[in-house]
């Protein structure tokens, strides 16, 4: 009995010293923390929204997109880009010093090998949609590439070129752009996932999958020398756990969910919050296929359905304001965003006039006209998002308090997703994120359904509104997109192609000395960018946090 | 002795096919696949059509389970392209975190129930022991998430004695021994506190048995201090039946990894699992049904052996 | 303080305890017994709505007029905690029932013919418990998951091996019986000798199993609640309602956090104590 007691003391003992020297750390290296860690860095293969983030870090951007969704030429690789012919022809000027981390330079060919892959439709994470218009690419030398497109096309220097990560061509050449099944599964080449060949302010310094990661400086940077000389990011597949690790000291910055927004001052230590809005909106996105709900297409009745749900309350209460209202395809924040869109207000009194004088009478709570039952199946993904469930949970309650049936059903992530690729689905509840350049034409273009290659997956059509689509997506000047995109916003605002509900914002903790970090809407892991640029103030610097509200 | 082992080794073969077998079938019997998972969610049906073609899985069935046969006849665990790494790799990276995590864990289990058990046995049918049976039932009962949960919360955010999850010290790059027992502790408690109150009990209740044998009343009758009857001659024989339930309690304490894993950030087997699941990783799941059932078997084999020495009655042939 | 011989059972007392309930069987029995009733019968009685949302009273701590307080939207707690408790005790109750008719058929028919038959019998359940149970429950419902008829299945038949193996113990010792002798000589079917003889003179060992299977199956359905593979939203269960309200620890909403917990705490302990006294007796 006395030896177990002294193991056990010993034991605990041990355990203690280790816990005391268990989170201290080096003061120059930030500790941020995520739910799901990355599965791999080659931009071509890795889903996880960890990866593109650490890929964002560790390879030079072809064009680099600021918090402002403009380029940002100082960290791009293509320090100047000229715009000819009307649009058509785009030269880009790469910098000539930038390197690979093995020595060799990094060279207009690798540029032009990416972006053919990029184009490449065999290639898991290809976007070809972008590229629709591309003519011609070609490497006029070492440090120019030359596009040439069909028509101008605005979209094209934010969403195809600002989404292209430049890849070593030496390294993956041998995976030909025009052998679709070869690009797609380079696992031959899971050497270079797991230990790339990076171009970027940071390099990995250490991987162990699934438990954290650790970026240090890079030394063959062309740019801007990183002020902190390591980052590490930490995985916490609970949420839960996640928080209690900002609460205990072990994380110094991650994502708040919305759910635990609305407690996040009661976090000891030295902590600020952020927020700042996310270029993810969501919305109730209708199956206009499904035969049951041919009341759909009517858009009184989405009209009215839009002043029945109360999303004020989404935002407030279950979003803990972590969201702003939706009024139409395009978020609030956005540059393209037109103000005087109209705006719908919880209402379920004119709710129910409207849907009565539409003829739609209630029969034992549900309403009716002729053979048609104002009723459908709200599908919404993952049983563990608390938002999600308690959207649908509210807008079940609203619209039931108008007449209209509406039963939920939460089916598990991987079936959720495979549901919606298939169209199986009469309503969604759906997320959608968006491009720095907001163009839905693969979303609501009559002809871009999924077998088409778009992802129209709730067959909407509307020959106005793929005009107002097509008139954006091809205008000329600033001026005419802009207009053709005011259009676009007016016709959806009325025509709804789907309930818009809100757009998400994101909220961080970051260290209350942290200085220089990014809001940028198009986060892709939810954290606060710019990490090159990140460094800790010293005391007694006065705070001036970027989007505080 | 030996033609026993032999004769449990060359049973486990058939064994392990028939749950591969199963797993398999279910496999691809749910729906959903780890095509459109590994495509993304923006892919084109030509392109989850491509994927699917290039991983095989049009292909029947039975046709692919022996094709995943004949690789692993040849040592090919298979590779897993969501995560661009072979599974053998991916589990020789998880496997030695778990097994320490349920060493750990059994270790912690014996060092609380063993005593709790005899003490239990000693003074049956007193308060003492009532009580101590409703506190055994209470932790019996308790949802294991919650019990972590409220661990955490009392032992790494308000009295900030250890830490929340994860493996080590992030900054260590070496085996860091004290981080690491820091690490284990919350984790292995919670994966212990099931086991604790199952082997209390069935340790109470063989010592109850043994404790009414004649032998252990003589030796108190000669006059022997309780203390060494009690721990140098009824232990041993009252320990003896424990040795199985060790053995059959492994596939419990495996399924139990998984919630204490997601919990405490711990990467082990448990946490490759749940994921593998839900990206619907066939490969890294057939590796791991068959590695988890190989330890189970080879666990169960050694606590019949150990019986078998432990117990000179217990003759195997 | 005790007499030195006393652990040693030279003075057992010998009165004989059996039908006599203990302090905390009947204590366990009488909340079994409450919680069903009130699941069952509260809800309508005192005109309580598990889905009426009232954003203007989200998380209001208990009063009067919500006894427990309200969630996220101002659903009335108490209403949920009872209907939750309907879901999973519902849960518990059948995917028992499943595991045991499952497992006493299969352990019958193992243990009454014996030989070869059960060998192989019993080495498919052993092919069964090597695959750690929790695999396969998080498989299968992660998998196959939709109704709650689909989660009561799979919890029944990942759980039918125990009680399989103890009803085919008792099988082995009860056919060595005179009866059996006798009703065989008499030319009485093994079906009828199964039904009608065998399992009602196990109905003990088949009974305690029961208890314990209801127990496991509802920390079961509480575990896959956890991890999004259980009961699904928006149908209340105490294990939604569990992990759903695990943040609320923070928000120090304890009138979302404490209730279920205690609640599955409760009553599975309540029946895994009635089990053991069972099992004593």
């Amino acid at each position: 009995m006395k030896r177990i007691a002294l193991f056990v003391t010993l034991t605990l003992g041990l355990a203690a010293c280790g816990a005391r020297t268990a989170e201290t750390r080096n003061a120059d290296m930030v500790v941020c923390a995520w739910i799901a860690g990355p599965d791999g860095f080659n931009p071509l293969v890795s889903v996880s929204s960890a990866s593109t983030m650490i890929e964002d870090l560790i390879y030079t951007p072809l064009i680099d997109i600021g918090a402002d969704l403009l380029p940002r030429w100082s960290t791009s690789l293509a320090d100047r880009v000229d715009v000819q012919n009307g649009g058509k022809r785009y030269i880009l000027h790469l910098r000539r010093n930038a390197r690979w981390s093995d020595g060799s330079l990094l060279k207009a060919k690798d540029v032009v090998f990416s972006i053919e892959l990029g184009d490449n439709a065999g290639v898991i994470e290809s976007h070809a949609a972008d590229f629709t218009l591309m003519r011609s690419l070609r490497a006029v030398d070492p440090s120019t590439v030359e596009i040439t497109l069909a028509s101008p096309s605005p979209p094209f220097l934010e969403n195809a070129l600002g989404s292209t990560v430049p890849l070593p061509e030496h390294i993956l050449h041998r995976y030909p752009p025009n052998s679709p099944q070869e690009a797609a599964f380079a696992n031959t080449d899971a050497e270079f996932s797991q230990h790339p060949i990076v171009s970027g302010p940071w390099r990995i310094e250490r991987n162990v999958p699934e438990s954290y990661l650790i970026l240090a400086r890079n030394p063959r940077y062309w740019g801007p020398k990183p002020a902190l000389s390591r980052v590490a990011f930490r995985v916490y597949p609970q949420q839960d756990s996640l928080y209690a690790a900002v609460d205990a000291g072990e994380v110094d910055v991650t994502d708040i969910a919305p759910n635990l927004w609305r407690v996040h001052d009661r976090l000891r230590g030295n902590h600020a919050f952020v927020t700042w809005p996310w270029n993810v909106t969501f919305m109730l996105l209708p199956n206009y296929h499904d035969p049951e709900i041919t009341w759909i297409h009517d858009a009184a009745i989405k009209r009215a359905m839009m002043y029945a749900i109360d999303r004020t309350f989404i935002i407030k209460g279950i979003m803990s304001d972590q969201a702003d209202l939706l009024n139409g395809p395009i978020p609030s924040f956005s540059p393209y965003y037109d103000r005087s869109l109209p705006k719908y207000r919880y209402d379920p009194a004119r709710a129910r006039s409207m849907l009565e004088a539409d003829g739609w009478r209630l029969q034992s709570g549900v309403r009716r006209k002729g053979t048609q039952t104002l009723r459908f199946t709200l599908k919404t993904g993952g049983a563990t998002d608390a938002v999600a469930v308690n959207v649908g949970e509210l807008i079940q309650a609203n619209l039931r308090a108008v007449g209209i049936d509406c039963v939920l059903q939460n089916e598990e992530l991987q079936t959720f997703f495979s549901d919606l690729h298939n169209s199986r689905f009469q309503v969604a509840l759906r997320g959608r994120i968006l491009a720095p350049f907001p163009d839905d034409y693969a979303y609501y273009d009559t002809k871009q359904t999924r077998a088409n290659g778009g992802y129209n997956i709730g067959f909407y059509s509307n020959p106005a509104i793929d005009r107002a689509i097509e008139a954006a997506r091809t205008a000329a000047n600033p001026r005419a997109t802009q207009r053709a995109l005011d259009a676009y916003q007016q016709f959806a605002a009325r025509d709804l192609p789907a309930i818009y509900l809100y757009s998400n914002r994101l909220g961080a903790v970051v260290p209350k000395n942290l200085r220089g970090y990014e809001l940028t809407p198009n986060a892709p892991a939810a954290l606060p960018m710019g990490l090159q640029f990140w460094r800790y103030a010293s005391a007694g610097h006065s705070a001036a946090f970027l989007g505080v509200r | 002795m030996t033609a026993f082992v032999v004769r449990r080794l060359l049973l486990a073969i058939p064994t392990l096919i028939g749950i591969t077998l199963l797993t398999f079938a279910l496999l691809h019997l749910a729906p959903g696949g780890p095509a459109l998972a590994l495509a993304g969610e923006k892919a084109s049906p030509a392109q989850v059509a491509a994927v699917t073609r290039a991983l095989g899985l049009d292909r029947p069935w039975p046709e692919q389970y022996g094709k995943w046969l004949a690789d692993l006849l040849r040592g090919d665990l298979g590779f897993s392209y969501i995560r661009q790494t072979p599974v053998v790799a991916l589990i020789a990276q998880r496997l030695p975190q778990t097994l320490l995590l349920m060493l750990c864990a059994i270790a912690a289990s014996i060092a609380l129930a063993v005593p709790l058990g005899v003490y239990q046995a000693y003074r049956r049918n007193t308060f003492a022991d009532r009580f101590l049976n409703v506190g055994v039932f209470i932790a019996w009962s308790m949802p294991t998430f919650w019990f972590g949960t409220l661990l955490i919360a009392l032992f790494a955010v308000r009295l900030r004695w250890l830490p929340v999850g994860g493996l080590q010290t992030i900054d260590t790059p070496a085996f860091d021994w004290p981080s690491r027992i820091a690490h284990l502790l919350l984790p292995a408690l919670t994966l212990a506190i099931v086991s604790i109150a199952g082997w209390s009990r069935y340790i109470r209740g063989s010592m109850i048995e043994q404790l009414r044998e004649d032998y252990a009343r003589t030796a108190r009758a000669k006059g022997l201090p309780a203390r060494a009857v009690l721990f140098r001659h009824t232990l041993r024989n009252g320990l003896i039946p424990f040795i199985t339930l060790l053995g059959g309690t492994l596939p419990a304490l495996f399924g139990g990894t998984v919630i204490s894993e997601q919990i405490f950030a711990y990467p082990g087997m448990g946490q490759l699992f749940w994921e593998s699941a839900v990206d619907r990783d066939y490969a890294t799941l057939l590796g791991m049904t068959v590695i988890a059932g190989v330890l189970v078997i080879l666990g169960n084999l050694a606590a019949d052996v150990l019986y078998g020495f432990a117990d000179p009655r217990i003759r195997y042939d | 303080m005790d007499s030195p011989i006393r652990g040693f059972g030279m003075t057992e007392a010998s009165h004989d305890p059996r039908w006599r309930l203990s302090a905390v069987a009947s204590l366990s029995l009488a909340w079994l017994v409450f919680v069903i009733a009130a699941c069952a019968g509260a809800p309508a009685l005192l005109h309580l709505d598990a889905n009426l949302t009232d954003v203007a009273h989200s998380y209001a701590a208990p009063s009067a007029y919500h006894w427990l307080g309200t969630d996220g939207l101002g659903r009335d707690e108490l209403a949920r905690l009872l209907s939750g408790g309907r879901i999973t005790l519902a849960v518990g109750l059948v995917a028992a029932l499943v595991a045991m008719l499952i497992g006493t058929g299969y352990g019958a028919i193992s243990g009454y013919y014996g030989g070869a038959l059960d060998t192989l019998l019993m080495r498919i359940v052993d092919v069964f418990l090597s695959v750690p149970t929790l695999f396969l429950l998080l498989f299968l419902a992660a998998m196959f998951q939709g109704s709650l008829l689909a989660l009561m299945l799979v919890i029944g038949v990942t759980s039918w091996l125990g009680p399989a193996r103890l009803v085919r113990g008792e099988m082995l010792t009860l056919k060595e019986r005179l009866y059996v002798e006798a009703a065989r000589s008499i030319g009485a079917a093994d079906g009828r000798i199964i039904f009608r003889h065998l399992i009602p003179n196990a109905a003990g060992t088949i009974i305690t199993t029961t208890t314990f299977t209801i127990a496991g199956a509802m920390l079961a359905e509480t575990a896959l609640s956890y991890l999004g593979i259980g009961v699904r939203p928006p149908t209340p269960s105490w294990g939604n309602l569990l992990s759903s309200a695990q943040s609320d620890l923070f928000a120090r909403a304890y009138w979302l956090v404490l209730p279920p917990g205690m609640a599955i705490l409760a009553t599975v302990c309540a029946f895994n104590f009635f089990g053991d006294w069972l099992r004593e007796a």
